[in-house]
């Protein structure tokens, strides 16, 4: 019976232990090597890149890994944008997509083309004229952390709306 | 009835395990290198420097495959200036049987024709001759000509020992920032074959060396290009709307298939070069981006996120069926099929390592390498080597490259290093028109 209390012991330390690690989607893929311990694989707000901080806007939307769906959290930074883009009636607007260093060039080119498109179609849904609304991708080309970190990685998952 | 089910179940295991054979017999740990003996040329008073340059090139290329065994005899096995056509049924080759192969040859110089005459002969242990091969080069050939002239030598011995083409006369394509750039299949005699203002990714060339198609990325957009080798002259492809992207040529080299990302999706097209039709071939939300044709264009091979993650399919291009090969975990990419179609080259992507693989017709997969900086694999024309690029070093925020030519079954790895930013590397199936080995025969 110690034998198989101590099995389960064994057991419950093994998946303490694989929780610890470093996230694993469902597909069974994580993030990057090295892995910061404890890193947090999701930026926050403030750890983000922002344009315009004087003017209150902030053109960045961050994205899960190998995701394109708008996350909960990152809808009132669309809507802000958007709020943004009809306030200063705005005439055209640039939606940039980008990755993590993660994966091939092409597959990043097209995955940044559909968050691109994501955030796009939300604008749409907040009130923006669609047709002002220009989507380009950068894949992994112009990574704003190069640390190949968990975190910076998730930094890196992004799209940035530049008003004109 | 009973009977004649057996009989299929039996072709059929026959086939699938030859198949499979094929991918351990590739893949073999316990492999053996091919031993060759390269015996000392007959050579003329007047073409001893001649042999030593093209010898430098031959044997170096031999050695570099990984496939060899190779020792040299330093006393010549053929003595004195005799037809190798018909030496072998008058030299005794016995002494020199525990080896596979040996190579012999000769070189004179005619001072009447000013022109060396270079012959080579390649046999068996039982003294069978597998090959002659000649060439006539004029009294001063560039040091390009005699590099060339040995890398096709080494091509010949090859091919006569492994019954597969050699790739020492191919041409690598690479990509250093918004340079194309070609060079020996060893990263020697270099070229710009073109600048563009944005940034190029993954040229190949055209199945006969003619063409090179690349995607020339610049401000978030990008366009398809053709280049023509022997003209040097630019084509756009054609004008998508959105992003195009992974561009190859069909094995008859007459379509080009690639992939355009727009609205979301990203889906492949097929392009006629003669017709400039255009066939879409996949659809719904999902991000198909292909490798390449099969043998005969029969099927496309390509990753699709279409079940949520990035996995290998196969397309038939005439009936747009699409099969899914890849059952493993991960994501993976860059699929490409062998030259012969036997086996699929892959990327992958799991639990942050980053890994190069091959996968079977029956999905069974083998990794082959496991290195976070290595990418962009492609094949090399024997279906036996592959070549790829690698971050060796970080200097700053800028990565710095260098690429590796591997040999699948000895795992044996031949260094390039081209440039520092050399990216995307892939190279041609055979010599590109305009580095053709003029007077070259067969005797």
């Amino acid at each position: 019976m110690k034998t198989v209390k101590s099995l389960f012991l064994l057991l419950g330390m093994l998946i303490l232990t694989a929780c610890a690690s470093a996230p694993v989607s469902d597909d069974g893929t994580a993030p990057t090597t090295p892995v910061a311990k404890d890193a947090p694989v999701v930026a926050t707000v403030e750890q983000s890149e922002t344009y315009d901080k004087v003017k209150g806007y902030d053109p960045i939307v961050l994205f899960d890994f190998d995701k394109s769906v708008i996350r909960a959290d990152q809808a009132p930074r669309v809507a802000g944008q958007a709020s943004k883009a009809k306030s200063v009636n705005s005439k055209a607007i640039t939606v940039e997509g980008h990755t993590d260093p993660i994966g091939t060039k092409e597959y990043n080119l097209a995955l940044g083309e559909r968050r691109a498109n994501s955030t796009k179609n939300a604008l749409v849904k907040n009130g923006v004229n669609k047709d002002i609304i220009d989507v380009v991708s950068y894949g992994k080309e112009r990574l704003v952390d190069t640390s190949g970190t968990a975190e910076g990685n998730a930094k890196n998952r992004r799209t940035v709306t530049i008003l004109k | 009835m009973r009977k004649l089910f057996l009989v299929i179940i039996i072709v059929l295991y026959s086939q699938i395990s030859q198949a499979f054979d094929l991918e351990v017999d590739v893949l073999s740990e316990d492999y053996q290198p091919i031993s060759l003996l390269i015996s000392d040329f007959y050579v003329d008073d007047n073409s001893a420097k001649m042999y030593d340059s093209l010898k430098t090139v031959f044997s170096r290329d031999i050695k570099n495959s990984g496939v060899f065994d190779l020792r040299f005899s330093y006393e010549q096995i053929l003595v004195g200036n005799v037809d190798l056509k018909n030496a072998f049924s008058e030299i005794d080759i016995s002494p020199y049987n525990h080896y596979q192969y040996i190579v012999v040859g000769k070189i004179n110089y005619s001072a009447e024709e000013r022109s060396y005459n270079i012959e080579v002969s390649v046999v068996n242990s039982q003294g069978h001759i597998l090959k002659n091969v000649g060439y006539n080069i004029k009294s001063s050939p560039s040091k390009k000509e005699i590099t060339r002239l040995g890398h096709d030598i080494a091509n010949e011995i090859y091919e006569a020992a492994l019954e597969i083409p050699g790739y020492f006369t191919s041409s690598l394509l690479f990509v250093d920032g918004n340079r194309l750039m070609m060079s020996n299949y060893d990263g020697e005699d270099m070229e710009v074959v073109l600048k563009t203002r944005g940034t190029i990714f993954a040229p190949s060339f055209s199945y006969d060396g003619k063409m090179i198609v690349y995607m020339d990325f610049y401000e978030g957009r990008s366009e398809i290009f053709l280049y023509d080798v022997y003209f040097k002259k630019i084509m756009r492809l054609a004008n998508f709307k959105g992003l195009s992207l992974a561009p190859s040529f069909s094995r008859d080299n007459k379509k080009i298939i690639l992939a355009v990302a727009n609205e979301g999706s990203t889906h492949i097209y097929e392009v006629s070069l003669k017709s400039g039709t255009i066939a879409k071939l996949t659809s719904g939300y999902s991000i198909n981006i292909p490798g390449n044709y099969s043998l005969n264009n029969q099927y496309v091979v390509f990753n699709s996120d279409r079940a949520g993650s990035p996995k290998i399919y196969t397309l038939n291009p005439r009936d747009g069926i699409v099969n899914r090969l890849s059952k493993g975990i991960g994501n993976y990419y860059t699929p490409s099929f062998a030259p012969n179609s036997n086996l699929i080259l892959f990327t992958k992507i799991y639990s942050g390592d980053f890994q190069i693989g091959l996968l079977s017709l029956s999905g069974s997969e083998k990794i082959v390498s496991h290195d976070t900086f290595a990418e962009s694999p492609s094949w090399l024309v024997d279906g036996r080597h592959i070549v790829y690029h690698y971050a060796y070093k970080k200097l700053k925020d800028k990565n710095l490259y260098s690429f590796y030519i591997m040999d699948l079954l000895s795992g044996h790895k031949l260094l390039i290093r081209p440039t520092e930013d050399a990216q995307d590397p892939s190279l041609s199936y055979g010599v590109i028109p305009t580095k053709k080995i003029s007077a070259k025969y067969y005797f």
